[in-house]
């Protein structure tokens, strides 16, 4: 507990250095609305500034995962993608790179194109929530940014994911 | 004994002569498929500044003939007679005495210019007869590997009937860093490995490099904008520049038609992938499906007509062919699994695609109609095969699992045999097979 | 044989001579290529990039590019070379001394052995053969889709096919290395040769032909052995003089097997392009009285399927085949000449599939 919050302060601390970073914690997002919601609640009212990219990734979550060579969503899925569309409405200064990956189990070639198939399902899903399409744009990373290195189902599961990136609007 | 030879004859005169006209025939249909034994003494230096490369270019030639698992050769120590000159006689019965049935003897000087010559004669042992005529390469020293590689590939040519694939060259996608961050960068290579050369930096990744026809430009997929987009890059001074894209799509899996002129490619726009052409000069562009599936992976026959490619849209990966401008496509692959990545022949005969089939991946080779699928390699992930220039080799990527797993590149004969691993410095990758070199 | 001799005496003479004046044969512009290495080194590739690129290479996320913003390309695609694009164009750049590679047919090269009917790649069939060739058309379309069948091989659909894939991989001819090993990584001058087991196996051991192999032809009635005794030449003169050989009963079916079998002990198509699975070649030949082939009555009948030099590279491989197995002679009974003294092998590889 205070552990989560020390991390969580030198998250903000570190500001718009960390951002790039973010997504690398972002897998817990859509596992912590079930186990640690209390953890997050308190670091939602004590340390982060909802405005932040920093609480966008921890506790709006970033990261969304996906079935084999699937790219539908599932309720959770969705549900943190309502959370994310909720934000991006209240910080309409920001904007969204959404990032799609596979697993290592396909071809370079489709897992490129799988990547791009889940990162749009996010977009289109975002901009049936109301999000301009205008502020998002899709990218795919196929299966070359792993986020897990083992070869078992337990990192392919992490792996097939999206990642939604947010970045101050202007900035380049 | 005069009496008995007229005796004879007479006799024989009464035999009917048409008996002993008609030959024996026979049938033979089941023939070894093993590898020729052949000789290759060291090449004798001519002079005294070729005293270096005379042992090294016969050294690569015999690395070169017994790596297409075609030829064996007979140890150095075996030998009876040895070649003390180019043009002495050759004493065919030693080296039937020690089973090899080609020989290969050369000589190399430097001539006055600085410039390596190398020459080389060829014998079929046990015709006892020179296979064709001798041949000379001359060029500069710094290429005396490239000279044993066209030694190697006439002889191959002279015994094998096809074109050798030696003296070619491969780009590739060299890989350090840890499996999540890896860092990736195009390099080039002789086919066997040797002279490995880079052709970017590694500040982004870059994916899946294919040689243009005559081997001097190179298309890859770079991140260099942080999206995903097509690059063209020329191999002589290493000037690249992005191919112009429709705004907010992303493109990849470039490959060249056989007029270097015209590129076929997956192009993404809102989250579809199709397949489109563009021609290099003009820049125009065309839509070659228009699916809501994921098409992509094209490959042109080598006439130019038609494309072979891999789409979802019957629910899983299979192979298709269309006309080259487009059109309906015809599925080809009908076995379990999923096909990715055709790559067809420089014969025009086959095409090779990596197949995900039973949990493991495997390289296979199909007949254009999709008929006689035979599958050549198995592993934890085998893909994206490439073909020696003369059809018979397909390289191709094999990456090891688990949290040190990587990359690195491997060939096999089309028959499946002599699996070869090609050694490289790092990790490597996505292997393209360049032409054999002028 | 010794006139063989002769003339690759006379060949190599003519070679020496060429090796001799080669300098010359140099001068003469044959058909050179230039050859463009085009490549940098890693020196010269370092110090060209060191320049352009700003690292960013952190973690995967870059910090994305607002698409207002974007600098990247229009939709519209002109004319005019697509734009040079963002990327940091490199300079051009030395490309380090291109080796260029002449290519050139040296003298023309003595002929060391003109008796043997050597296909030259330039004339179709053996000098030789011309006369019976009845060259059947070559269908050239056909041949590659064969080339592809393994039909042994082919792996079945589904799990089986790893298992049988990994026996394939398995069974690689333990002569082909697992790793080419690049002259670059190796001593120079001590290159690590590998030892290869010299004996082939001797697969075709059972053939009934085996045993019998002691007992050496002799020639047929022992009063003509006297006198033709000398040497095959005169025996096959004399033979010819005679107006025949002995005859004798015809071949048993286990006499013609067993020399089937000889033969076929030594053809090996290892080495042959895949174009030659398809062809099949007939050859003929002569046998002198001990079973030996004249080499010189090699010829090339008919054949089908494949390219010309498909075709070539088979006959040569089943030449190979007839001399190499028959250098002591074939085991074919004495008596019965007559039925051996010409033969016509028809080879077939096609069921084999390919290699």
């Amino acid at each position: 507990m205070t552990y989560l919050k020390k991390a969580a302060l030198m998250l903000a601390l570190l500001g718009a250095a960390a951002c790039t970073n973010g997504d690398r914690f972002g897998n817990n997002g859509e596992g912590g609305a079930g186990g640690p919601g209390g953890a997050n609640g308190g670091i939602e009212s004590g340390t982060l500034d909802p405005a932040t990219p920093q609480y966008f990734n921890q506790t709006v979550g970033n990261t969304i995962n996906f079935a084999v060579d699937q790219s539908t969503l599932s309720p959770s899925a969705q549900s943190v993608l309502d959370g994310q569309a909720a934000w991006l409405m209240a910080n309409t200064t920001y904007i969204a790179v959404i990032e799609g990956h596979a697993d290592e189990q396909g071809t370079r070639e489709y897992n490129l194109a799988l990547g791009a198939r889940r990162a749009a399902a996010v977009r289109d899903y975002l901009v049936s929530k109301g999000v301009a399409g205008s502020r998002m744009r899709t990218l795919t990373y196929g299966k070359e940014r792993p986020l897990a290195s083992c070869s078992t189902e337990e990192c392919y599961a992490q792996n097939r994911r999206s990642v939604t990136i947010i970045s101050a609007a202007g900035v380049s | 004994m005069r009496f008995i030879l007229s005796l004879i004859m007479t006799l024989f005169l009464f035999i009917p002569v048409a008996s002993a006209a008609e030959p024996l025939k026979l049938r033979l249909d089941n023939p070894l498929v093993e590898p020729m034994p052949f000789a290759t003494p060291d090449f004798q230096p001519e002079t005294a500044a070729a005293n270096e490369y005379a042992v090294r270019i016969a050294r690569v030639v015999a690395s070169d003939l017994t790596g297409t698992g075609l030829f064996r050769e007979i140890p150095p120590q075996a030998y009876i007679s040895n070649v003390s000159s180019f043009a002495s006689p050759v004493q065919y019965s030693d080296w039937r005495a020690v089973n090899a049935q080609a020989l290969i003897t050369g000589a190399v000087s430097v001539d006055a210019g600085g410039r390596l010559v190398v020459k080389f004669r060829l014998f079929d042992i046990f015709s006892g007869a020179e296979m064709g005529d001798g041949l000379q390469f001359a060029g500069s020293t710094d290429a005396w590997r490239r000279m044993a590689h066209k030694v190697s590939d006439a002889v191959y040519q002279r015994i094998t009937g096809e074109s050798g694939y030696f003296d070619s060259r491969v780009v590739f996608v060299s890989e350090t860093g840890p499996k999540e961050n890896r860092a990736k960068r195009l390099a080039i290579m002789d086919y066997d490995g040797a002279n490995i050369q880079y052709l970017t930096d590694s500040s982004s990744i870059v994916l899946a490099p294919r040689f243009s026809p005559t081997g001097d430009r190179v298309l890859y997929t770079g991140y260099e904008t942080g999206f995903p987009r097509i690059y063209l890059l020329d191999v002589s001074n290493v000037g690249r520049r992005a191919l112009a894209m429709p705004e907010g799509t992303m493109s990849f899996a470039p490959r060249f038609a056989p007029d270097g002129r015209t590129v076929v490619f997956s192009l993404t726009t809102g989250g579809n992938t199709d397949i489109y052409r563009m021609d290099l000069n003009s820049g125009s562009l065309s839509r070659l499906t228009n699916s809501p599936a994921i098409e992509t992976a094209p490959s042109f026959s080598p006439d130019g007509s038609q494309i072979v490619f891999e789409s979802d849209r019957s629910g899983t990966q299979q192979l298709y062919i269309m006309s080259a401008n487009g059109g309906e496509p015809q599925r080809i692959s009908f076995e379990d699994g999923r096909y990715g990545t055709p790559v067809w022949s420089p014969r025009g005969d086959l095409i090779a695609f990596t197949k995900q089939a039973g949990g493991r991946f495997h390289i296979g080779v199909m007949n254009v109609d999709g008929s006689r699928e035979r599958l050549l390699t198995s592993n934890f992930l085998d893909e994206g095969p490439t073909w020696s220039p003369n059809g018979r080799v397909i390289m191709f990527t094999r990456e090891t699992q688990g949290v040190n797993g990587a990359p690195s590149l491997y060939s096999v004969d089309i028959s499946g045999r002599n699996l070869r691993s090609i050694r490289t410095d790092n990790a490597a990758s996505d292997p393209s097979w360049g032409p054999l070199q002028p | 044989m010794s006139i063989g001799t002769y003339i690759s005496g006379i060949g190599h003479i003519g070679l020496i001579t060429w090796a001799i004046f080669g300098g010359e044969f140099r001068s003469d512009p044959l058909p050179f290529e230039d050859v463009q290495v085009t490549t940098i080194s890693g020196e010269e590739f370092a110090a060209l990039t060191a320049q352009s690129i700003a690292p960013n290479v952190v973690t995967n996320v870059e910090v994305p590019v607002a698409p207002e913003v974007a600098e990247t390309p229009e939709l519209v695609v002109p004319e005019d070379e697509p734009e040079q694009s963002e990327v940091a164009q490199a300079p051009p750049l030395e490309v380090p001394d291109a080796p260029e590679i002449d290519v050139s047919t040296p003298a023309p090269p003595p002929e060391p052995d003109p008796p043997v009917n050597e296909t030259d790649p330039a004339d179709e069939v053996g000098q030789e053969a011309v006369d019976v060739v009845a060259p059947v058309p070559t269908e050239a379309p056909e041949p590659d889709v064969e080339t592809a069948d393994t039909t042994q091989e082919a792996v079945e659909p589904t799990d089986e096919g790893e298992t049988v894939v990994e026996e394939v991989e398995a069974t690689a001819p333990p002569e082909a290395g697992t790793e080419i090993v690049t002259e670059a990584e190796e001593t120079p001058g001590a290159p690590a040769r590998s030892i290869r087991p010299q004996a082939r196996p001797d697969r075709l051991q059972t053939a009934q032909a085996e045993p019998e192999q002691e007992a050496e032809p002799e020639t047929p009635a022992t009063e003509v052995t006297e006198t033709i005794d000398t040497s095959d030449a005169v025996a096959e003169a004399l033979g010819a003089a005679l107006g025949d050989t002995p005859s004798g009963p015809p071949l048993t079916p286990g006499e013609t097997e067993g020399f089937r079998l000889a033969v076929g002990e030594c053809w090996n198509i290892g080495a042959l392009g895949t174009d030659s699975l398809n062809v099949i070649v007939v050859v003929g030949f002569s046998m002198d009285l001990n079973a030996k082939p004249v080499s010189s009555s090699i010829r090339l009948i008919s054949s089908s399927g494949g390219t010309d030099d498909a075709v070539n590279r088979s006959y040569e491989s089943a030449r190979r085949a007839i001399l190499r197995c028959g250098t002591s002679g074939y085991n074919l009974p004495a008596d019965k000449y007559d039925h051996w003294k010409e033969i016509e092998i028809t080879f077939d590889p096609t069921k084999m599939g390919i290699r």
